[in-house]
């Protein structure tokens, strides 16, 4: 550990230590006896959800805007996939790559891999190093899966570390406790939608436990032109994956939640023209928590990511890639013969390993804290990406704290704080200052100010993408990273209203913005002596302004019906550093932006079990960052479904309607979304 | 009174929600005003810490005695988190007053190391906490009565509990009930009072030792409704997450003891709000104020808040009516 790091390390360990021990209320500490309760006893918080800070806060109390999507908000969706949910989320653009990689990012820059989010699924960051980004259909997460989903929109990084540099998700599953018995769910659909999903939850000695079983695929896009040439997408993609989630108490103050999960995939991924990759991922997670007596709570998550890919290329000689024979005058290599260049298999690997200690504290009436440290350990290995057989592994720690102090009856402060280092750079600091206050009980005023770097993954800062004849001659540089990339930085400021009306049955959120972002990490273009005199250099290239606000709606009167509602305008302005050399060329980032985005969820609950829903999505025009120039559309998504109850069994028949409308274009223009039609078939035996 | 009862949901146990003896009150305070007009009532309030509960319940007890007997009394209010050590009473400001209110454990605490030679009334306490700091002060409860010292405690009777949990659900045979340290020996009285409301009782006891999961499923299994009792905070808060869970697996509504309670995913709950205690404590004042040298009482909590989830009701399939059906109900049986 670093001398800039030990310190502060040492200060968050001493306060845990003094913050965890039993140390008692002063009402407690008046009575000695354990059968004498006090009001602190009846007026005990009930802590069922961890806000974004990582503790038990209303959304009036929160330094952030957060949307929550309930089970219930996800059963009356007309989402099939988990990355369809996105899209009842204020400021979030979510595509299609193509059809085996979904994308969603939060107001800039969703490319191929989009890399400014972290997501978590139960605490544990399924971001991978080896693609700086999300894998969405290998992490084994079904709808069904899923208790609920919170999103923090803006930066997060002082609780969820760097890469929650726009935005974070935390996927929170289902507790083996929430349900008993076997669920079998299938869906079939035009477009070769095939899924099914297998879950028991029981027990296993003291160990109550769900154990799931799922299988998806579909065909992707259907063939199509860009610009009057033929794109045969060969983008099916299945993936079969397995989870177990067990969870044991072995008294009133300790809980042991353990996870693992193994998933299997076939994607066909291209951009144009495609190629297989098959991806294995697996993971582990242990999650210790122990209760003290004064409501303090200390947390040990360890886990474990690992993923393999496999891309199966069709193998290229030299010649071929050329079109000419190493016999012509124009061989490039004289006196070289020509040689297989690109292998028929690429093979890449990322690990990661992460420890954090975590305590959730009260250290004063009027002061609550989280604070905790945590390492982290990232290797990769691919040669195609690295140029090196060997593994390349960085290891990182971090320290935060996050406080939130109740000032007086009306005005909330919240403050946090991020200490990063990783072994091959210097430390840096993120913070989060935030005020809430209370106008009314029911009308909150928020201000927050992010200030947040996020270091450049693995990839990002070892990228050697090259194409040898052998270890003296580089035929072709595709990517190579800057040898000086820095980290990225924001500064943003909110100002956020949380509103209730009509004994809370209405909810508004509204967030104004102004994100400041530089030294982005991008791409330029420059000369580089190879077989086409030009490379890509990953490197610190975009600098850009984000104004906007969004608007989030809620409304639920009664049990029958429920209502959201979102806007999101959003104008970004700034530039890239297209090229470096030969000559200097800047591009404006403006046009990559999402003018304005819309949602609105509407379901209604008829009697005998019948409901009816509709999902409609608004996107204006826009160019997607390393995509194509998309058109505004408006997409209707439908839903009917019926539940019968049989003997304490529940059968669900559902007919989901995606895209009820003309095809429009994802991601690039030739990824026509046509309507799909989905049928589910769910039974639930207890 | 009776409206703004009426508009912060606030029942009351054992009697018509009538408001009448506020009134009658008001009535012997007018007949017999030239003697307290003339010599304003001094309060004087010691309330634990500055934290919503605290402050809700004092300024709600403000308003209510301002309301019904306008600049009749004048308030002193201090804080123990703010106070120094525990100084001469002479020197402070609480030896002039004619009635005292602790808002709080830790400040009933205080106060009692005082002696003071007025009617003091402990309210925000629980009864255990009462008994306990009324030894540890006076010797004995009855030699704290005599010293006209009286609480209003917070806990509600679990039978109100129970007997809500059968008006929501009729056919419930069998009332599954968990008892913590703090709570075991409530257990005969508990049974009783499931019986009388037509249930089966079946405890379990959680202490912080034992399985909280491997306890409650079994019971929670082959029970129609479950009735956490409130114990202390760690088995509280330990157990609520699974009880709550596990109450959704077995379709089984939990009738709870706080509102967070209810907000995190039990179907209902009865329990004392700040309105709720406050109400009581400025009753208390006004009648104090008109008899001289009274002597002490711990006093059940007399209005209670009922709180339901229409969710969770939803998804367990449990019809509710409205807050004034079970109310009228409560209200008939302890008649």
């Amino acid at each position: 550990m670093s001398t800039a790091l030990r310190p502060m390390c040492l200060i968050l360990l001493g306060s845990m230590a003094l913050g965890t021990a039993n140390v008692l209320s002063a009402e407690q500490r008046l009575i000695s006896t354990q059968t004498v309760l006090t009001e602190d006893d009846f007026l005990v918080e009930i802590p069922m959800v961890q806000g974004p800070t990582h503790m038990t806060q209303t959304l009036a109390q929160t330094p952030a805007s957060v949307t929550i999507l309930d089970r219930q908000t996800i059963q009356a969706s007309a989402a099939v996939g988990v990355i369809d949910l996105f899209r009842l989320v204020p400021g979030f653009q979510t595509y299609f790559v193509d059809g085996s990689r979904m994308g969603t990012t939060y107001h800039a820059l969703g490319d191929t891999y989009p890399r400014r989010l972290e997501v978590k699924v139960d605490g544990r960051s399924v971001y991978e190093s080896i693609f700086s980004a999300v894998d969405w259909s290998v992490i084994g997460v079904t709808l069904d899966d899923i208790e609920y989903v919170e999103i923090v929109r803006g930066a997060n990084a002082s609780t969820d570390g760097s890469n929650a540099f726009l935005a974070s998700i935390n996927i929170v599953t289902r507790s083996p406790l929430a349900d008993s018995g076997w669920s079998i769910n299938s869906q079939l659909g035009t477009g070769d939608v095939r899924n099914a999903n297998l879950a028991y939850t029981g027990t296993l000695g003291p160990v109550n436990h769900r154990t799931s079983l799922s299988f998806r695929s579909n065909d992707g896009f259907d063939n199509s032109f860009d610009q009057g040439v033929p794109v045969i997408a060969e983008d099916s993609s299945e993936n079969f994956s397995g989870t177990f989630r067990g969870l044991w108490t072995p008294n009133a103050s300790d809980s042991l939640e353990f996870q693992a999960g193994i998933s299997e995939s076939n994607l066909g991924i291209g951009e144009r023209e495609y190629i297989k990759r098959k991806v294995s991922y697996k993971y582990q997670y242990v999650n210790w928590s122990r209760l003290m007596s004064s409501g303090s709570k200390l947390q040990m998550l360890l886990y474990h990511n690992d993923m393999e890919t496999t891309d199966q290329i069709a193998p290229l000689f030299l010649s071929e890639a050329l079109g000419i024979p190493d016999s012509s005058p124009n061989w490039p290599l004289p006196g070289l013969p020509d040689k297989l260049v690109v292998d028929e298999t690429d093979r890449a690997e990322s690990e990661r390993w992460d420890l954090e200690l975590r305590g959730i504290l009260n250290p004063l009436e009027n002061l609550r804290a989280v604070t905790g440290v945590a390492v982290r350990h990232d290797r990769v290995q691919g040669q195609e990406l690295f140029d090196r057989p060997d593994s390349l592994s960085e290891t990182s720690h971090r320290a935060y704290t996050n406080l939130e102090w109740t000032s007086s009856d009306r005005l909330v402060l919240n403050g946090g704080l991020v200490l990063e280092k990783k072994d091959s750079a210097d430390s840096y600091f993120s913070y989060r200052l935030a005020g809430n206050y209370q106008l009314h009980p029911e009308h909150i005023v928020r201000v927050a100010f992010n200030r947040s770097f996020r270091s450049p993954t693995l990839l990002e800062s070892q990228q050697q993408q090259l194409v040898r004849y052998n270890e003296d001659i580089i035929l072709d540089a595709s990517v190579i990273s800057d040898t000086d990339i820095n980290n990225e930085r924001l500064r943003s400021l909110e100002v956020g209203y949380l509103g209730y009306l009509f004994d809370r049955t209405l909810s508004f959120d509204m967030r104004l913005f102004r994100e400041q972002l530089t030294d982005v990490i991008g791409e330029r273009r420059s000369g580089y002596p190879d077989l086409d005199n030009f490379v890509n250099i990953r490197d610190n290239t975009d600098r850009f302004n984000v104004d906007g606000f969004e608007i989030q709606t809620h409304y639920r009167p009664n049990d029958r019906f429920l209502l959201r509602g979102h806007y999101s305008y959003s104008d970004i302005d700034g530039e890239t550093l297209y090229r470096s050399s030969p000559e200097l060329e800047i591009r404006d980032l403006g046009v990559h932006g999402l003018k304005h985005g819309a949602g609105l969820l509407t379901s209604y609950a008829f009697d005998r079990g019948v409901t009816l829903s509709s999902m409609v999505s608004y996107r204006s025009a826009t160019r997607h960052y390393l995509g194509t120039n998309v058109e505004n559309h408006t997409r209707i998504d439908l839903k009917a479904s019926r539940r019968w109850t049989i003997n304490n069994s529940n059968i669900d028949l559902s007919l989901v309607v995606q895209n009820a409308g003309e095809p429009y274009s994802e991601f690039r223009n030739y990824n026509q979304f046509k309507t799909q039609y989905v049928l589910g078939l769910k039974v639930s035996m207890p | 009174m009776r409206s703004t009862l009426s508009q912060k949901k606030a029942y009351r146990g054992g009697r018509p929600q009538s408001g009448w003896s506020m009134r009658v009150l008001f009535v012997v305070a007018i007949m017999s005003g030239g003697v307290v007009a003339a010599d304003p009532v001094e309060v004087f309030f010691l309330v634990s810490k500055p934290t919503t509960d605290y402050l809700e319940v004092l300024t709600t007890v403000q308003e209510e005695l301002e309301e019904e007997f306008p600049d009749k009394y004048g308030y002193t209010i201090e804080f123990v988190s703010e106070q120094s050590a525990v100084e001469s009473v002479a020197s402070l400001p609480m030896a002039t007053a004619d009635v005292f209110v602790t808002i709080g454990t830790a400040a009933a605490d205080r106060a009692y190391q005082y002696k003071l030679g007025v009617p003091i009334i402990s309210v925000l306490i629980t009864d255990s906490s009462f008994t306990a700091l009324a030894i540890k002060h006076f010797g004995s409860v009855d030699r704290a009565f005599a010293r006209q010292v009286s609480s209003i405690c917070i806990d509600q009777p679990t039978s109100r509990s129970i007997r809500l949990a059968k008006l929501l659900l009729p056919r419930a045979k069998k009332a599954g009930v968990m008892l913590g340290p703090s709570s075991v020996e409530r257990q005969e009285k508990l049974a009783e009072s499931i019986s009388a409301a037509g249930m089966a009782p079946e405890f379990v006891t959680v202490g912080a030792k034992d399985n909280p999961i491997a306890k409650i499923e079994p019971l929670m299994r082959n029970t129609d409704v479950f009735i956490p009792v409130p114990d202390s905070r760690l088995i509280n808060i330990a157990t609520a997450k699974w009880i709550l869970q596990l109450s959704y697996r077995h379709k089984v509504p939990v009738i709870a003891f706080s509102r967070t309670y209810v907000k995190a995913g039990a179907l209902a709950a009865i329990y004392s709000s700040p309105q709720n205690v406050a109400l009581q404590a400025a009753e208390w004042i006004a009648d104090t104020v008109m008899v001289t040298a009274k002597e002490g009482q711990a006093y059940p909590p007399k209005y209670y808040s009922m709180h339901f989830n229409y969710s969770v009701a939803s998804s367990l399939d449990v019809a509710i009516e409205n807050e004034q059906f079970y109310l009228e109900r409560l209200q008939g049986g302890s008649k």
